[in-house]
């Protein structure tokens, strides 16, 4: 065995090894100063400039700049042309619409980039994804997400269930739009050992005498949320009906606890920021899209109805604790 | 501001309906959108007619709701507006209440806009409101809406300086029988039977009411007796109904009468037997997107007749025609022997049209068209009815310019026989410095036209067709509008999580033309005759402040203070030539009613007692044409208990209104003193 001496065997190792060692520190270096000056690029389309809006992106990005101080850039485009997106979209790595109309604009064009729809009801999420992509799959399969602005009824039932303790009959009051999700409604409520009570109801139906029977026997009243019409026709005599025969709704915006129901459950533009920013922070998912129900909501209630209605309520933060258990189980 | 055709702004405004239901059509999306969910759902017609939050709003805005309502210590509607900065309300005598809002406060008030449910019940007889008359008890008022400022764009010409809409109940709300009753101090007796139910496909409410008092106590007038007779008595019906085709379309009608047996005058009471009725109908579409087209009509029928003692002109004189001092060159007869009944009756169509015309641009639209007849031998000195038919076509918009800043403008363009057209208008900024501070600029130009009473009265005392013995009122031949421009700064401030709301109100209303009456010579027996002409010029000046806090359901706090300064003049004698100044002004500011306060607390104990008070503070105050009255602190309580049983309610009550010394009311002889009233309800369900 030939003896070598440690030097000259060593010569050429250490030669290679510096070279390779002071290019990989350069690509280190370089990559590291290239990533580290590549701030990730998101484009907000919002259906127009009003102020819950403008609220969700200003939010957006405060949550985001205070995590992640150099970590974004952002753009805020409302209501663009197709001409002034095309433009926008090259630079962008996340899309986020706020808005329907923002979201059939930015589909339209169907970007390569991941897109994220808020403030947006499942519904038209849903009708948007089937009229651009062919089915909700296929934009999912484009990276493609959205987050509910409509707060799953299971919520809106617990709450009522928390506030009336005694409660056997659930009244939910269905639309055009919502009629699809009775039987699915219907197993729910009945695991929680309660009964349904439902009523249906389209723009031709008399709205007191159709709602009447079903509020009158329930004890506690759910409409849940359709189309414009419908709520605003259907709002004031539910209301009128629940102070008459003492029933306690619960409503699914703050308006329309404002008007005189016993408490809402609902996504404020906050409660769309925090659960949007959240998001874009750590992507459910980097290869699909998804629909996504909403983590945060708001809780309300009208004491003044709760006066009314004598019903005795306890401390908000009771409600709010029993709420925030219950919701997660 | 005077225009040349109506009707090409009519035409304008058909236009623009028919341009913009296809507008908002064409953008129907089949799908549930954000807007579904974030929209607010309108429960509070407002008195501008468009749903706004208080925050929006072009004018000061003060809201008796129905908390305030069962906590007051009211027993009658006009004991309401003690709560609202700025209005003064008075009774001129125990059968009539008078309610003004800044100007100088008469027998019968006459610049304030009042509607039940969006109808008017001003009367152009009296150019006033009849509070006895409207029927409305304090239990079946939803809540009041008062726009403390001219209201003239949105509501026309009677609602020159403030405006009230009193919403009434749903009859959804209430269910089976329910029995009211009110006794005590004064006589007074009052009483309701009310049954909320279904007939078919109709829910109404439908109350029979009886309500009476014997009016102040007797006095002292000039250091002599005085009887007072001033007692009311009267019976109302009414019916409210609701009936809901479909979702998108609902139809209310209301129905009523009521029959008084009152007493008018101060010092010199005659009696008047009243009957008015009214029918109502308001037809409410909405739209997809929640666009509301509404159909207004109503009829209003007031018919009364003064029990004016025939007397014989010997008796009034109180001269013999066979003496030498008997002024006339005919005998002596008997006269007020006449035709003492009066009527007046309207008919009113209005089609509203509320859209929402672009993301930040909403529209309330409308066109109108009122018919005024009168009659009154009496007042105008003809059996032949006397009528004005008007037109009035409006719109007020609210651009949302940014999440800080919102425009309102409103014009309102009016056609009348008397008058023409003209137009007023409103304009109002609105900076939100965050959500909770609202600071509002705002001006208004308006016009009131004059009544059919102050363009026709006639007021003659005849021997015959051709010699007058006394001539009290005429109308001059060619009244002109009033005119208001008015600016004001308003903040509207929330506090503690909105449990405290703060309001204020500087205002500067400049009042020209206003039509009151001047004295001029007559040929009849005291040589003189008043005139009823634009004869009053006012500056006032003032701040309103309000607050309301509500930190709990059980407590309810609510206290204003108003200050106002009127400077202007009245001509009181005419001016001896055409052309020439008045011969005699008089100073109108000894007439301002300059501080008022007021303070209302309620809280409500666990065992459902509720213990209520209201202070009242008016400074010393001379009616205009009535009496000096003194300043008073007026001290209300009140206690009341509701028992539940099942299915019924048992509710009981013990007012006390002036719980300390009397004080004057409109006339010196008007004193109120402490009065007692037991209320007690039941209801059935």
């Amino acid at each position: 065995m030939a003896f070598t001496h440690p030097t000259q065997r060593l010569k050429p190792f250490r030669r290679a090894t510096v070279i390779q060692l002071i290019g990989l520190l350069l690509l280190v270096f370089t990559c590291n100063y290239a990533f580290a000056d590549r701030k990730t690029a998101i484009l907000f389309v919002a259906s127009k400039s009003a102020a819950d809006y403008v609220e969700v992106l200003n939010t957006v990005q405060g949550h985001l700049e205070a995590r992640y101080p150099q970590g974004y850039e952002f753009k805020s485009k409302f209501r663009p042309s197709g001409k002034e997106l095309a433009s926008d979209l090259p630079a962008a790595d996340f899309v986020v619409t706020i808005g329907t109309a923002a979201a059939d604009i930015v589909f339209s064009v169907k970007p390569n980039v991941p897109v994220l729809s808020v403030l947006i009801t499942e519904n038209a999420f849903l009708a948007l994804a089937e009229k651009y992509y062919g089915s909700a799959e296929n934009a999912f399969a484009s990276r493609v997400s959205s987050i509910s602005l409509d707060q799953p009824v299971a919520r809106s039932i617990a709450l009522a269930k928390l506030l009336v303790p005694n409660a056997r009959d659930i009244g939910l009051m269905l639309g055009p739009a919502s009629l699809q999700r009775q039987p699915e409604l219907e197993r729910h409520i009945a695991d929680m050992s309660l009964r349904p009570q439902f009523v249906s109801i389209s723009a031709k139906d008399n709205p007191i005498h159709t709602i009447e029977p079903v509020l009158r026997r329930s004890d506690v009243f759910i409409p849940i949320s359709d189309s414009r019409l419908i709520n605003i026709a259907t709002a004031k005599w539910i209301l009128h009906l629940s102070y008459r025969y003492k029933v306690p709704v619960i409503a699914f915006s703050k308006s329309y606890l404002k008007a005189g129901a016993l408490a809402a459950v609902y996504s404020s533009p906050a409660d769309v920021a925090g659960d949007t920013a959240e998001w874009l922070k750590n992507p459910k998912s980097k290869s699909n899209g998804g629909l996504y129900a909403p983590t945060y909501y708001s809780l309300k209630f009208n004491e003044s109805v709760a006066a009314n209605l004598k019903i005795k309520l306890n401390a908000e933060q009771f409600y709010r604790d029993q709420f925030s258990q219950e919701i997660k189980q | 501001m005077h225009l040349p055709s109506f009707v090409s702004i009519n035409r304008l405004f058909l236009s623009s309906l028919i341009i913009a239901a296809p507008a908002t059509a064409a953008n129907e999306i089949d799908m549930l959108t954000e807007d579904d969910l974030l929209v607010e759902i309108p429960i509070v017609s407002n008195v501008t007619h468009m749903q706004q939050t208080l925050a929006q709003t072009p004018a000061a805005v003060t809201i008796i709701d129905r908390q305030t309502i069962q906590a007051s210590t009211a027993v009658d509607i006009t004991d309401l507006f003690r709560l609202v900065p700025g209005f003064q309300t008075y009774y001129v005598n125990g059968s009539r209440r008078g309610v003004t809002y800044h100007a100088l406060g008469d027998k019968y008030p006459r610049r304030l806009e009042v509607k039940v449910d969006g109808r008017s019940v001003y009367e152009s007889l009296f150019s006033a409101v009849t509070w006895s008359t409207i029927g409305v008890e304090l239990d079946e008022i939803d809540h009041i809406e008062i726009v403390r400022g001219a209201n003239a764009a949105a509501d026309g010409s009677n609602a020159f300086l403030a405006s009230i809409n009193i919403v009434t109940r749903s009859p959804l709300l209430d269910s089976g029988l329910s029995f009211r009753a009110q006794v005590g101090s004064a006589q007074t007796r009052n009483a309701a039977i009310s049954y909320s139910g279904k007939v078919g496909v109709v829910d109404h409410r439908t109350t029979l009411s009886v309500r009476g008092n014997d009016g102040f106590d007797d006095g002292t007038f000039r250091g002599q007796p005085l009887a007072i007779t001033d007692d009311i008595e009267s019976v109302s019906f009414a019916t409210k109904g609701l009936w809901t085709p479909s979702a998108n379309n609902n139809i209310e009608f209301q129905l009523g009468a009521t029959k008084s047996d009152l007493w008018v005058g101060g010092r010199d009471y005659v009696n008047r037997d009243m009957s008015y009725q009214y029918q109502y109908v308001n037809w409410n579409r909405l739209s997809e997107k929640g666009n509301k087209i509404q159909l207004i009509g109503y009829h209003n029928n007031l018919d009364f007749e003064d029990a004016v003692i025939p007397q014989k002109i010997s008796e009034v004189l109180g001269v013999d025609d066979t003496s030498p001092f008997w002024p006339l060159p005919v005998p002596d007869k008997t006269i007020f022997d006449g035709d003492n009944r009066s009527q007046s009756e309207r008919w009113d169509l209005e089609l509203r049209t509320s859209l929402k015309l672009a993301d930040k641009l909403r529209a309330v639209t409308g066109a109108a068209v009122r018919n005024d007849t009168v009659t009154s031998q009496t007042f105008f000195d003809t059996p032949d009815d006397i009528s004005e038919t008007s037109y009035r076509a409006y719109t007020n918009l609210e651009w949302t310019q940014s999440a800080k800043l919102i425009f309102n403008g409103g014009v309102i363009v009016e056609d009348r026989e008397s008058t023409g057209t003209y137009a007023s208008y409103r304009l109002a900024e609105n900076y939100l410095f965050n959500n909770d501070h609202v600071f509002r600029v705002a001006i208004n130009r308006s016009f009131r036209a004059p009544t059919l009473l102050e363009n026709n009265q006639m007021r003659l005392v005849r021997y015959n067709q051709d010699l007058i013995l006394d001539a009290t009122v005429i109308s001059d031949l060619d009244i002109e509008n009033e005119e208001l421009q008015s600016y004001e700064i308003g903040y509207a401030g929330y506090f503690i999580n909105r449990e405290l709301s703060l309001d204020m109100r500087l205002y500067y209303e400049q009042l020209r033309n206003i039509i009151d009456e001047r004295r001029d010579q007559y040929p009849d027996l005291d040589n003189f005759v008043n005139i009823r002409d634009n004869t009053d010029t006012q500056d006032i000046k003032g701040i309103e402040i309000q607050a309301v806090y509500i930190p709990s359901d059980q407590f309810l706090l609510r206290g204003f203070y108003s200050h106002s300064n009127i400077s202007g003049t009245n001509c009181h004698t005419s001016a001896p030539a055409v052309g020439e100044p008045c011969s005699r002004y008089r100073n109108l500011a000894k007439y301002s009613l300059n501080n008022t306060l007021g303070l209302m607390a309620s809280y409500t104990f666990d065992g459902g007692l509720r213990l209520s008070s209201t202070v009242n503070h008016n400074s010393a105050l001379e009616h205009f044409r009535a009496d000096n009255v003194e300043s008073f602190t007026r001290i209300d309580l009140k206690a009341a208990k509701t028992w539940d049983f099942n299915r019924s309610s048992v509710d009981l009550s013990l007012t006390v209104q002036n719980a300390g010394d009397p004080y004057q009311e409109y006339y010196q002889f008007n004193l109120f003193k402490t009065r007692y009233i037991i209320g007690f309800k039941m209801n059935f369900y």
